[in-house]
């Protein structure tokens, strides 16, 4: 675009002219550096997460030794004063907080005589306390206790791990499943025996029969809950018998029981391919397990599970709600003033924040909407409530009000773009309004609803702040679907991305150590996000493509 | 719609079911059955279509409507649950009975929670009970120990139930009088239980007008008051043992009044350690009791000048007292800090309207910073101190004598001269509601003056404070310092865009600005206060010369390639010069950390932190510099599509003409289509604005989320969104914190919603004048 250079004696020379032009274009650079460099630093930072680091020893001058992980280096701040090169230290990971208490340590790396890294470390990571940095001393089995060859008690420990898991998975199977199916039937018939007394029923006899059979079955649910205690305490003690014993650098052991381990694995000895494989398998837990310690470690399966279904249940509602609106707008209502204005009104309400929505959907749907379904229908579990409080219904049609402009005003472009030849062709031929909307305009504009509806599960996906007050929690016990009738539980409390990105971030205890896990978590949300949000893009530009540049 | 069966003879009826009606089988079906004539069956046919056709059309147009109203009824719900904010105060009366025989010497009057019973006591020892429910007969409890004497006065405190009484003996009973709910078959029933603690002589054979008493749990004050005698007051030292009773030791003390002191009312503070004299003079002194040695008289103030004090009452939180006076006048005094020294002095904060008659009782509310006042000709108001407001004024119907407020504040009993009982219901949900006390400076307890603040955890002693100013403030600086990062950035770079950049760049470049407007802000917030938080923190010089350093190096870069005499570095310089200037940009960024240190030391004394330090601001390291950032991701998009969308829509012809003219491609740019897309950028910005006011999640984490009101870049605020998201789960619902909540998300529902309206208005301005040229 430089334009032609008349020469024309008496103005400042044309050189010049570029500068200001320099300036919006550095900016321009400075916008995109931005972006670019925010998605690089949480690519950079999520992707490294789960790679396993080598171990280092590191004997400082004082004569302390440390086994951990290089967690960043840095300059030591220092007077002004003071004039020669400024010293680095290096923050370690060194783990084993049930020895230590803290995590993480920092040395100045002029302080450090000797720095190895030794071939037998191992990184244990465990179901309590964190990882743990150290050694294997020994591992006992009800049959064999291998203690002299390293090699040997590597080898006993790789073979007892799989059994050990195995025992671990069976005792939860029975403390969540089994127990937890006695402790639902056992919660029924209580709150059938308070909705008894809520009738009034306890007087007649018919009551009474069903008081008597419901307190019958409380004590048959009792007798089968000591039977299966005994049964989960005899398959504990068998468990507990194989333990493997460790040892950290300046010889603190820990013992415990071999089912308590999660991963374990020497960094220094890993080849290439058993890294990507460590790095693998710690990806696969963290998507598919649940999270461990606070949410700082272990897995996101939940967090996923409920970001998913929310947005799932929001695009239920709020793509048929948006299509009729649209259809309303466009085609049937009478377009005047009236239309233009609510028109311009709900596209506004995309701009109104969504802590508003939030606010409203916390009013009207947990308080008042659940409130009285509350009343209704579960009076015998008040004053706890049920619908009364947040969950994930009410979440997801806080967010279907907050997407609903989005929807009606993609449908609404995608209707708009519809050639009026179409539309009159199909009435010329003798075909209702209704046909027409049906069979004509509806399946040509199917792309821009598609659009729309991609554009407000990504917008769904990526709020937090509505959620945060009408049901996310930190941690959810139960998953808004589950083996018990009626299998699908809308008025739970659930767990999401955004909101475990917020939580653990920032409210966990350990945030340096839970930092890397918020990467990651951050990572898997702006994937999907971005993804969705790509997929709107090139569905909007392929459609803005056929239609020959409409007015899309 | 297939074009044959418009170029084609009349389908059949067949046929044009087959085209037209399939989308609801049954139809076809039900069609076959009256196959035999067809005229009929095309009939039947065009009917239905017809039928389903407004069928449709009722149903759509329902449902449109009913969504669209739906979602436009956010801003009526919130407004709904904002109103009872302004039902105001209640006063309902109750039953009235003749109660006792000789009403002016009733001494005090006790009702119990539920309102059920009501107690009260004249100068016989024995206390008299009545149902306030239903009439039934007088019960009578006699005071254990006082036989034979005659109660002169009493003296009660707030939400305890210690009562003490002083005879014509000069004897003070101390004890306590409480309702104890005893349930019966499901029934509920109140009943008084007398306890006495302990009884002493204060002034042996004086008639006890007036009584005081406070205590704490080492130690007790009785102050009394007699006809023509002194000023009494009894110390107690309360020694309690790990079993047993308590061990009192008793010490009276006589505080030496000037001549002239006409002593009228007497106070206790709460810890023990203050007498306070309300004189017939005007004057209230304030006497220190210490433990041991004489009292001293800290100050006399001159509370009522030529009038005097009637009355006196220590609010809930035994800090501020309310005085009425013999002209009617009421106000509450509050200990105050001076401004310069350490000394703390009562001071007048709040005045309320003048009653017509002398004040007869100050009611202070067990509840909140309520009172009532009642005159002596029978009027009360129900006042509440913070927000300087009369909640109510009801008449009483009789001159009063005693009354005290039920403890969960929501009722009022009063004895009157003709020994009648009287009891109101008051239904005051939202006290400490009002505009002002939302968006006007207010003077609370314990600050020196007036102030904006946000606290809205008040305790039992402590009144909320609700201010939305500071609020509003955090909202505007972190929407102002967002603005002032976004807006060069974003309307420089869609000029660039839209004018200078290569085409083919074009749309790769917006399509990855505008990605950043789907960043989740909670991701943005979490980049912010724990990543870029403590990073800006270590080095912070450099990032405060990022703006000016990264454009210099940028085009310093582009020219420096320019100047060179290699040709292809300059043919790189052209056609890639773009690209220059993005590496130019993130070469600034290490010139910036390069130079950050010996900036720092040249400038600052080596510490950034220690100078502002000395130059009196305190850094945060979550500030309105890292918000300015974080939210810049989220306004920068908006601004700069809706801005590159009105410089692209700016007609080439326009463009064409000015170049042709002779000017240069940045005076086209600058002096054209700047100008003409004017109105657009200035949407732009609003849009971002109303972004930026409201999100939620950068706020809440790269904000201090203190609610303090500092324009300065290295603070942090509260904004309005974020306090939101942190209180509205623990404001109980109903409560007048959550109804506060409700306003304050109502009018960031009204900014946003108002700010959008006029940019999109603006937006169609703009369109209609550039389609005209």
């Amino acid at each position: 675009m430089t334009p032609a250079r008349p020469a024309r004696p008496g103005r400042r020379p044309r050189r010049f002219d570029r500068i200001p032009i320099w300036f919006t274009g550095s900016l321009l650079g400075i916008a995109l550096l931005m972006i670019v460099g925010l998605l690089g630093l949480i690519m950079a930072r999520g992707l490294g997460t789960f790679w396993p680091w080598p171990l280092w020893e590191v004997s400082v001058a004082d004569g302390t030794r440390y086994l951990g992980l290089v967690h960043r280096t840095e300059l030591i701040p220092q007077p002004a004063e003071r004039s020669e090169s400024p010293a680095r230290r290096t923050l370690y990971r060194i783990g084993n907080r049930d020895v230590y208490g803290l995590d993480f340590v920092w040395v100045d790396d002029a302080q450090i005589t000797h720095r190895t890294r030794p071939t037998e470390a191992v990184v244990l990571e465990r179901l309590e306390w964190g990882p743990f940095y150290g050694f294997v001393q020994s591992v006992r089995t009800p049959i064999q206790a291998v203690q002299d060859d390293p090699a040997r008690r590597w080898e006993t420990l790789r073979r007892e791990l799989p059994p050990a898991r195995r025992r671990a998975r069976a005792i939860r199977y029975i403390e969540r499943r089994v127990v937890g199916n006695i402790n639902t039937a056992m919660e029924r018939h209580r709150l059938a025996l308070r909705r008894l007394e809520l009738r009034h029923a306890l007087a007649n006899p018919l009551g009474q029969a069903q008081q008597r059979r419901h307190e019958a079955a409380i004590a048959d649910l009792n007798a089968r809950y000591a039977r299966v205690a005994a049964d989960l305490r005899a398959k504990r003690q068998e468990d507990a018998q194989s333990r493997a014993v460790f040892a950290s650098i300046d010889g603190h052991v820990i013992d415990l029981p071999m089912s308590a381990i999660v991963r374990v694995y020497r960094p220094n000895r890993l080849s290439v391919p058993g890294r990507v494989g460590v790095y693998l398998d710690r990806l696969r837990e963290f998507v598919f397990d649940p999270p461990r310690e606070a949410n700082s470690e272990g897995g996101v399966a939940p967090a996923i599970f409920g970001t998913v279904m929310m947005t799932l249940l929001m695009s239920l509602v709020v793509v048929p709600l948006g299509i009729l609106a649209a259809l309303y707008l466009h085609e049937y209502a009478r377009q005047g003033w009236l239309v233009s204005s609510v028109r311009i009104a709900v596209n506004n309400l995309a701009g109104v924040p969504s802590i508003v929505f939030g606010v409203f959907g916390l009013g009207f749907f947990c308080y008042f909407l659940g409130g009285t379904i509350d009343h209704l229908w579960f009076p015998e579990r008040l004053p706890t409530p049920t619908f009364g409080g947040g969950g994930i219904l009410w979440a997801s049609l806080t967010l279907a009000l907050l997407t609903v402009p989005v929807v009606i005003v993609a449908t609404e472009e995608a209707l708009a773009a519809v050639p009026n030849g179409l539309r009159e062709a199909s009435l010329a031929c003798g075909a209702t309004k209704f046909q027409t909307i049906w069979r004509v305009v509806l399946p040509s504009a199917v792309p821009g609803v598609l659009t729309g509806t991609i554009l407000a599960m990504a917008r769904g996906a990526g709020e937090v702040a509505p959620l945060m007050i009408t049901g996310v929690v930190k941690l959810a016990p139960d998953l808004p679907i589950d083996q018990v009738a009626p299998f699908l539980h809308l008025e739970r409390k659930f767990m999401h991305l955004g909101f475990h990105i917020y939580d653990v971030g920032f409210q966990s205890p350990n945030v340096e150590a839970s930092k890397a896990m918020v990467y990651m978590t951050t990572l898997l949300l702006l994937g999907v996000v971005v993804c969705l949000n790509l997929a709107a893009m090139q569905i909007r530009g392929r459609l803005r493509a056929k239609l020959g540049g409409g007015d899309v | 719609m297939t074009s044959s069966l418009i170029v084609a003879s009349p389908p059949t009826t067949t046929e044009r079911v087959r085209n037209l009606g399939t989308f609801l089988f049954f139809w076809r079906r039900k069609r076959r059955k009256i196959e035999p004539s067809p005229s009929s069956s095309a009939l039947v046919f065009r009917r239905r279509v017809a039928l389903i056709d407004r069928i449709a059309r009722g149903l759509i147009s329902i449902s449109g409507i009913g969504i669209i109203a739906a979602v436009l009824g956010i801003g009526l719900f919130l407004l709904l649950e904002i109103l009872p904010l302004f039902a105001g105060t209640r006063v309902q009366a109750g039953r009235s009975q003749a109660f006792l025989s000789d009403g002016e010497s009733a001494q005090l009057v006790l009702v119990d929670e539920h309102q059920e019973m009501v107690a009260a006591l004249a100068e016989e020892p024995t206390l008299v009970v009545a149902s306030l429910l239903r009439p039934q007969p007088l019960e009578h409890v006699a005071i254990p120990g006082l036989a034979g004497q005659r109660v002169t006065s009493g003296s009660q405190i707030l939400r305890q139930s210690t009562v003490a009484l002083g005879t014509a003996q000069g004897t003070v009973w101390i004890g306590t009088i409480d309702f104890q709910a005893v349930f019966e078959g499901g029934r509920r029933t109140m009943h008084p239980v007398v306890t006495a603690e302990t009884q002493f002589e204060a002034i042996p054979g004086h008639r006890i007008t007036q009584l005081a008493y406070r205590h704490t749990d080492t130690r007790a004050l009785a102050a009394a008051l007699t006809d023509a005698g002194p000023l009494i007051v009894t110390r107690i030292a309360i020694d309690q043992p790990v079993v047993g009773p308590a061990r009192r030791t008793l010490d009276g003390l006589r505080i030496p009044l000037e001549a002239g002191a006409h002593p009228t009312t007497l106070l206790i503070n709460g810890p023990c350690t203050e007498l306070l004299v309300g004189t017939s003079e005007g004057q209230l002194l304030r006497w220190e009791i210490p433990g041991e040695g004489s009292p001293k008289l800290l100050e006399t103030i001159e509370v009522a000048p030529n009038d005097s004090v009637t009355s006196m009452a220590y609010l809930l939180g035994d800090r501020s007292i309310a005085i009425g006076t013999y002209a009617g006048k009421v106000a509450t005094w509050s200990p105050v800090r001076d401004e310069a020294g350490s000394e703390v002095r009562l001071r007048r904060i709040h005045t309320f309207p003048t009653q017509d008659a002398p004040v007869r009782l100050l009611i202070a509310s067990p509840r909140d910073k309520g009172f009532i006042s009642v005159s002596r000709d029978g009027a009360a108001q129900l006042h509440y101190m913070t927000t300087e407001r009369t909640l109510a004024r009801w008449p009483l119907h009789g001159e009063p004598v005693v009354g005290w407020m039920a403890p969960k504040a929501n009722g009022l009993v009063l004895i009157d001269g003709a020994g009648t009982l009287r009891h109101w219901r008051i239904d005051n949900p939202h006290p400490e509601f009002s505009w002002r006390a939302l968006f006007a400076p207010i003077w609370y307890e314990g600050y020196t003056r007036p102030a904006y603040i946000w606290q809205s955890t008040g305790t039992d002693d402590a009144e909320p404070k609700l201010s939305l100013v500071p609020l509003a403030f955090g909202t505007l600086k972190g929407t102002v310092y967002a603005l002032c990062f976004a807006i060069p950035l974003a309307l420089f770079g869609a000029l660039y865009c839209s004018q200078f950049l290569d085409k083919s760049l074009r749309n790769p470049i917006k399509s990855t600005i505008e990605l950043m407007a789907v960043l989740p802000s909670v991701v943005l917030g979490f980049v912010a206060g724990v990543v870029m938080a403590p990073l800006v923190q270590q080095h912070l010089v450099a990032v405060l010369a990022m703006p000016v350093l990264m454009p210099l190096v940028a085009m310093g870069t582009l020219g420096g390639l320019h100047a060179l005499p290699i040709p292809r570095l300059r043919a790189l310089a052209q056609r890639r010069e773009f690209w220059v200037l993005s590496a130019g940009a993130v070469l600034g960024v290490g010139v910036a950390g390069w130079l950050g240190p010996s900036l720092e030391r040249a400038c600052f004394g080596g510490s950034v932190e220690t100078w502002l330090q000395a130059m009196g601001t305190h850094y945060d390291q979550r500030n309105a510099l890292v918000v300015g950032w974080a939210m810049g991701f989220a306004v920068i998009p908006i601004i700069f599509t809706i801005c590159e969308d009105a410089f692209s829509a700016v007609p080439k012809h326009l463009v064409g003409a000015s170049l042709a003219c002779g000017a240069s491609a940045w005076q086209t740019a600058w002096r054209v289509v700047l100008p003409a897309a004017g109105s657009g950028v200035f949407s732009a910005i609003m849009v971002g604005f109303g972004r930026a006011v409201g999100e939620t999640m950068i706020v809440l984490m790269a904000t201090g989320n203190t609610p303090i009101m500092d324009w300065t870049v290295f603070n942090g605020f509260r904004a309005l969104s974020a306090n939101i998201a942190v209180e509205i789960p623990e404001a109980p619902h109903g409560d007048t914190l959550y109804r506060v909540l409700f306003v304050s998300a109502l009018l960031l529902f009204g900014i946003t919603f108002i700010v959008n309206t006029a940019a999109e208005l603006i937006r169609m301005r703009l369109r209609r004048q550039l389609h005209g040229l």
